[in-house]
Order: C-alpha cells, then structure tokens, then sequence
C-alpha cells in the first residue's frame, strides 16, 4: 500500500520552463495595464492594497485609534469599507495569477531567494527593512512603482516621470551598498 | 417621523426583539462545515460502493469520523446563534414536512449513528483492536455489536450514508432557498448549488490528507466535475433572476454590477472555482506534481461562496423593490 503526501503526489521532479524574456514580460505587463484602464476604469497599483489590508487590520486590534487618525480615517466610516477598492482585488489577482503562472512554468515551490552565503534570517531582516522603507515612501510619494511609475507614467504625469527618475537614481545610489549580499 | 425610527422605537429592533439579529458567522460556519461533512460522507461511501474494497488509505478510513467533528463544530456554531438555545430540543418533538429546518433537524439526528458505523466499518483489523484497547470495559459489548453491525449491514449503511450526506449537502442550501422573502435567497438551484459546493470542499479537505494514488485520481476528477456542475448552477440561477420579474432582477444585480459582484465573482467564481479548475488541467497537461494550494483555493471559495449568498439574502427584501 503507497501513500502520498499532498506535496508530492509525483515522485520525478517537475520540469521547470525557462523564465520570460524581461523585453516581452514588460511589453505584457504594458498589455495588462492598458486592459485595466479599458475594463475597470482604473490602472494598477500594489502598495495602496497593503496600505488598505494594514489599515484594516489595525481596526480590528485598535478601532479607536485608526479613527481618530486623520490619514486613516478617511479609509473608515459608515457604509464604507476598507477592503472594497479594485486595488485589493487586483492584488488578489496578481496572487492567482503568479499562482497559475508558476505552477504551468513547474516552479511553484515554497522558497527564499537569496545570495548563496547570506543567512536566512538575515535576509528576512533586510527584506522586511526594506518593505517598510518601500511602504512608507510610497505613501509619502501617494503611489509606488506600479501606482505612479507604471499607471502615472502611461498616462504622461509630469510627478510620476519625476518619480521614476527619482526611483532610478535613489536605486542606483543605494545598490553598491546592498549588493555584496547577493555575493 | 420615518418608517424605520417608528418601526425600531416602537418594538422592532435587536434590544427588544432579538430575533431581528442578523445571521452573521456562525450560520456561515455551520453551512460550510456542514457541506464538507455532507461532501465527505457522499465521496467516501460513493468510493466504496463503487470500488470492490475497502478505503486503502488511513485518510478515507477516518474521515467519516473527521466529517461528524467538523458537524459537530458547525453545530455548536448554529446553536450559538439561537435566541432561545434550550429550546433547540422542540425540533425533535415535532416533524414538519414543509419545513427545511424540520428536514435538517433530523437528517443530523440519523447522520450521527451512520457515520459512525461507516467509520467502523472501514477500519482495519489493527485499528479496531487499538480502539477495542481504549474501549472502556462497560462499553466493550455495545462496541463489537456496532462493528458486526456495520461489517453486516455494510451495504446498507454506505447506501444510507450516501442518502443522508446528500441530503445534508441539499439541506445546506434549501434552507435558504425557501425563504422567498430574501430576493438574493429564492431560488430553487441554491439546494444543488450548495451540495454540489459541499462535494467540491469535502473532496478538497480530503486532497489535503495522505491518501492511495488511485483514490487521489478519482477524488481530483470529482472534484473537478463539482466545480464544473457548481459553475453551471451559478450561470443558471444568475440567468433565472435576471431574466424574471423584479424581484429576480433585483437579486441577480446585487451580483452583475451591485454590492457583491467583485466579491462574488473574485472570492466565490475565479478564486474558488476557475484557479483551482485550471490548476488541474494545467496538472493533467503537463503532469506536474499534484500542489495543495488548489484544495486551499476550494475551501476559500466554498466558505466565500456561503459568506457572499447569507449576506447578499440578508440584503434583499421586497420593500426594496424600485
């Protein structure tokens, strides 16, 4: 009698498919933006729906304290709530989709992805520093890379090209410092 | 002075009367763990009546077991939600054939002793020594009366599991579906459309336990012909309302343009039923390894989809008609 693991059902590996050329990625990603504007009305974003998830988790723990928050009060109030705007269903979506995307390519598999001599817990560190570094400065800039960048950039914002310049600078700037990690 | 101030200062409102309390988690919890019992008692007798032998897997032979827990859990949950809870007992000093509730009462009543005996009757040899071992000495007879019982009659009692697990799925769903005052509610498809929404999320629990491959097989195209039923009810009961009087068109936009429609059609149909549907024809494709996240995705869309329908049933009502 053979028993599985849900995991493994197979016991040859999957075959992995290479991964997109970055060119024909960006010309479909540009596709996928157009078909937002055409279909919802709205471009794409990411960092708003985790401003959104995070405002609605701290409702949960502190209620008053969010609503007496000048900035996160206008996302509470009555008839209003903090997880119905597209950019929480469009992130749900980019989920699914990596999941699809993944999965066909055979590479969906639990992972870090790092520098072959930093450690694990190390690399969490700086991922998460640098998620907060990220979420806080694409509030202060009202949009991140796919908010301002990509959405603000297609329709020729004067701030989002700035932005963009801004973004490419301060990366540039930064990467010598951070690079040896990946060493 | 309006309708509502006059209605809630007179009497009608939660602090005086509360019946007028909403149905909140607890009836959603009942209604999906109780379709995942229904789903798991239909496939796990389904499997054996038409398959010569026994459940291979350790998984499929306990299951009947882990599907009246789970029961038992969303009972507890409907039973919190009761105004008068020691007066839950009345549902069985009566019996209305008219009343879903009625049917519901004592379809749990028989569900209990059948899946019992289909769990004992499924256990191996050394397992039932093991619990012949934890037996306490006063139950040991009534103990191996039940087991000749269910190996004697072990036809009989997968047929009645099959009966009762697809009642249960039905009743999930006619509970609400007979109530035509909730516009969202009044369809005769929400009885099918719910147990065939309990089969998809009772196949997918079992997907996530260790089980035989030739099990697995069949459990995965189950699961998939489920879905693909569940997709077909959804279109037709959308399609009934929206091509019906006002009351219907009223239902049918609270999900084609209304309040519902990016959860339902995000959470209930593309996370719930058509990711996970891919997911196997991509794994049929190009024989890739079976994941766990496409039974995950199914028991997401399967509480989203009780979640969506309580609330949206919730929010319909014919003094809202245009």
């Amino acid at each position: 009698m053979k028993e599985v693991t849900p995991m493994a059902a197979e016991s040859r590996p999957p075959a992995e498919r290479p991964l997109w050329n970055p060119y024909i990625a960006g010309v479909a990603l540009g596709l996928v933006l157009l078909a937002s504007f055409l279909i919802m009305g709205f471009g794409l974003g990411g960092s708003g729906a985790v401003s959104r998830l995070s405002i609605g988790a701290a409702h949960l723990v502190a209620p008053k304290t969010v609503e007496a928050n000048a900035y996160f009060s206008q996302y509470i109030g009555p008839g209003k709530h903090v997880l119905d705007d597209w950019l929480v269903f469009e992130v749900l979506g980019v989920f699914l989709g990596g999941v699809l995307g993944a999965y066909s390519a055979g590479r969906l598999k639990l992972g870090i992805q790092k520098g072959p001599r930093i450690t694990n817990s190390k690399r969490l560190l700086l991922a998460l520093f640098g998620g907060l570094l990220m979420g806080i400065a694409a509030r202060l800039a009202r949009g991140c890379t796919s908010g301002q960048a990509l959405t603000g950039g297609a329709v020729l914002s004067l701030g989002s090209w700035i932005f963009m310049m801004a973004v490419f600078t301060g990366g540039y700037l930064v990467a010598p410092l951070v690079r040896r990690q990946w060493r | 002075m309006t309708p509502l101030l006059e209605t809630t200062t007179t009497r009608a409102n939660p602090q005086i009367d509360p019946s007028l309390h909403t149905w909140g988690w607890e009836i959603v919890i009942y209604l999906f763990l109780g379709g995942i019992a229904a789903g798991i008692l239909v496939l796990t007798a389904f499997l054996e009546l038409t398959r010569p032998d026994k459940p291979r897997s350790r998984a499929m032979r306990w299951m009947p077991l882990v599907a009246l827990a789970l029961l038992s859990v969303g009972m507890l949950a409907l039973w919190l939600d009761l105004a008068h809870r020691f007066w839950a007992w009345r549902f069985y000093a009566t019996w209305k054939v008219t009343s879903p509730m009625s049917w519901g009462a004592w379809i749990l009543v028989l569900l209990y002793p059948t899946g019992l005996l289909l769990w004992l009757g499924s256990l191996e040899d050394g397992e039932r020594s093991w619990l012949r071992g934890k037996s306490p000495a006063a139950g040991k007879s009534l103990l191996e009366w039940l087991i000749r019982l269910s190996d004697r009659r072990r036809g009989t009692i997968l047929k009645l599991g099959l009966v009762l697990g697809i009642g249960l799925g039905i009743y999930t769903g006619m509970l609400l579906g007979t109530m035509p005052s909730r516009l969202a509610w009044n369809s005769a498809l929400m009885g099918p459309l719910f147990l065939a929404s309990g089969i998809s999320t009772g196949a997918a629990l079992l997907l996530l336990q260790k089980l035989d491959r030739g099990e697995r097989e069949i459990l995965v195209r189950w699961d998939a012909l489920a879905m693909t039923v569940e997709l077909f009810l959804i279109a037709l009961m959308l399609t009934g309302w929206a091509t019906s009087g006002a009351a219907g068109r009223f239902a049918a936009h609270g999900f084609l343009g209304g309040p519902y429609t990016a959860v339902f059609w995000s959470l209930v149909v593309i996370l719930g039923l058509l990711v996970p549907l891919a997911i196997d024809a991509i794994e049929a494709r190009r024989h890739l390894a079976f994941v766990a996240i496409g039974p995950v995705l199914i028991l997401c869309g399967g509480l989203a989809l009780r979640w969506v329908l309580l609330a949206a049933g919730q929010a319909s009502a014919f003094r809202l008609l245009p």
